[in-house]
């Protein structure tokens, strides 16, 4: 999009696939305080540590936050659906859907919490919705699909705000009436019915585009707050202080 | 069906009968009676098909309504509802009354399953509090006596009932409280895998064979399980091929 002049000059964005969503409710990451150095093996392929040494960005955006099917799968093979009256489903509640979430999401909101430390701007951008002819609709009810599906993300809509994280959502465009991705944005490959396409991708880059371009992240507002967050951050975390997270580096290097 | 159906507790509400079963409560009653509809439905069948029923006695103090003999868990107050003395009497139950209460029991569960056998255990885990005014350690070991009476005497009466020594295991002086945690209330993992080592050393589970007679439901569910897992494995496969495709779309 750079290339042929579709993105904002002044607006430098970069795509990077960190590995598989199975791995994000692992411990995948060592937490040093402000920065996150990736431990798991796949991860580690894209990026030793998060926010990257090699490069600063103002405003990291991730998609893990949003992804509700490894939840969804676990509770679709025990026949259990989180409305109420569904026949041969069983009922869970709203609580303990919301625990399961928050225990999938466990890392990742640790993970937002060591980019908030560092610095860096997090920004949640949503993965495509549904397809209509996705999977798990052939073993559930696709009214409760969605609500699980609804549900989930509202709920981490939630727990990013707190985080003061911005969430740039699926448009309106790329849904139907009942919240089904529209066809035209499926996957090239004809097998694929979870993963969209480049359209979807570049009408998202946009939505990033016009929101990053009305906040930038080095206005010195920003900087203020997130260096004031950090500075309180260390003064509690004492092991954490420099000299500490230096001599365990030493360690590191040595060991 | 019990007069009381559900407890204000914050801005939601419990189940006065299964209190703290949720990490928080229900948000609305229409929400707390499917989930009880539904776990009722589930011991209603657990007990139309089960060979052997494992019931550990372990209390004897309960809260009761005045108004139809209701039996909660917990004070009314302590994990919802509000206490009201007008409306709840706390009773700790005798021998004759448990037992009066098992043989009524005993007798609905074999009307439902008239091959259901019982298998009784008494709880090691001491009281933490007691509503009779006793110290909690005299309470604890009358409370102990009590269930422990009632289930030899139940073993005693009918032919189709157990007693397995799980609290004798754990609580007897020459084990010398090595079983329990360092609160010396909780059974230690290490004093659990004992006396569940005990338990099958005298009680040989089914054999494979026998497993695989389940009934049709559970077969049904355990294919439904595999296939769901099998449709998540692949897109978790569409994902890893996305991803090596990201790596050879990447400039040298």
């Amino acid at each position: 999009m750079r290339k042929r002049g579709e993105l904002d000059p002044d607006v430098t964005i970069a795509l990077k696939r960190i590995g598989g969503g199975h791995i994000l409710p692992t411990p995948f990451f060592v937490n040093e305080g402000d920065v996150a150095r990736i431990t798991d093996p796949e991860y580690v392929l894209t990026f030793r540590q998060l926010p990257p040494k090699a490069r600063r960005f103002g405003t990291i955006g991730l998609s893990m936050p949003l992804w509700p099917l490894r939840v969804m799968y676990k509770l679709v093979g025990e026949k259990i659906c989180i409305g109420t009256g569904t026949p041969g489903l069983r009922p869970m509640s709203h609580a303990l859907f919301k625990r399961m979430v928050l225990e999938d999401q466990r890392y990742v909101i640790e993970l937002i919490e060591i980019l908030n430390r560092s610095g860096t701007r997090v920004l949640a951008v949503a993965p495509p919705a549904l397809f209509r002819d996705h999977p798990i609709l052939s073993f559930h009810p696709a009214h409760d699909a969605l609500r699980m599906f609804s549900t989930y993300q509202e709920i981490m809509f939630g727990v990013l705000e707190r985080h003061g994280v911005h969430v740039i959502k699926v448009p309106g465009e790329c849904l139907d009436a009942e919240g089904f991705m529209l066809q035209k944005f499926r996957h090239p490959d004809p097998e694929d019915t979870h993963h969209a396409n480049a359209a979807f991708g570049k009408i998202m880059i946009r939505e990033i585009e016009s929101w990053l371009q009305t906040r930038p992240a080095e206005s010195e507002e920003w900087i203020r707050q997130h260096d004031e967050k950090r500075a309180a951050y260390l003064r509690q975390q004492q092991p954490l202080s420099y000299p500490g997270r230096l001599m365990r580096r030493i360690k590191r290097v040595l060991g | 069906m019990p007069q009381e159906r559900a407890w204000a507790k914050g801005e939601g509400v419990v189940d006065p009968f299964c209190p703290t079963i949720e990490p928080v409560p229900f948000s609305t009653v229409c929400e707390l009676e499917a989930q009880r509809d539904d776990h009722l439905e589930c011991v209603a069948q657990m007990f139309r098909t089960a060979e052997v029923f494992v019931f550990t006695l372990g209390l004897t103090e309960a809260w009761m309504a005045r108004s139809d003999g209701a039996n909660f868990p917990l004070c009314p107050g302590t994990a919802g509802g509000t206490y009201d003395a007008q409306n709840y009497i706390f009773e700790n139950l005798t021998v004759s009354a448990v037992l009066a209460d098992m043989h009524e029991f005993i007798g609905l569960a074999r009307g439902v399953n008239p091959e259901l056998k019982f298998l009784l255990t008494v709880s090691p885990v001491p009281l933490a509090a007691t509503a009779t005014g006793q110290q909690v350690a005299v309470a604890t070991a009358h409370s102990k006596a009590v269930l422990r009476a009632a289930a030899g005497e139940l073993y005693d009466t009918y032919d189709f009932v157990d007693y397995f020594p799980s609290f004798e295991i754990i609580t007897s002086p020459f084990m010398q409280g090595s079983f329990f945690e360092a609160d010396w209330r909780g059974v230690s993992g290490q004093g659990v895998a004992h006396v569940m080592r005990q338990f099958f050393a005298q009680h040989v589970p089914p054999s494979g064979a026998l497993l695989a007679g389940r009934p049709d439901e559970a077969a049904e569910q355990t294919r439904h399980a595999s296939s769901v897992s099998a449709a998540e494995k692949a897109e978790d496969l569409r994902c890893d091929e996305e991803l090596l495709g990201s790596f050879a779309d990447e400039e040298p």
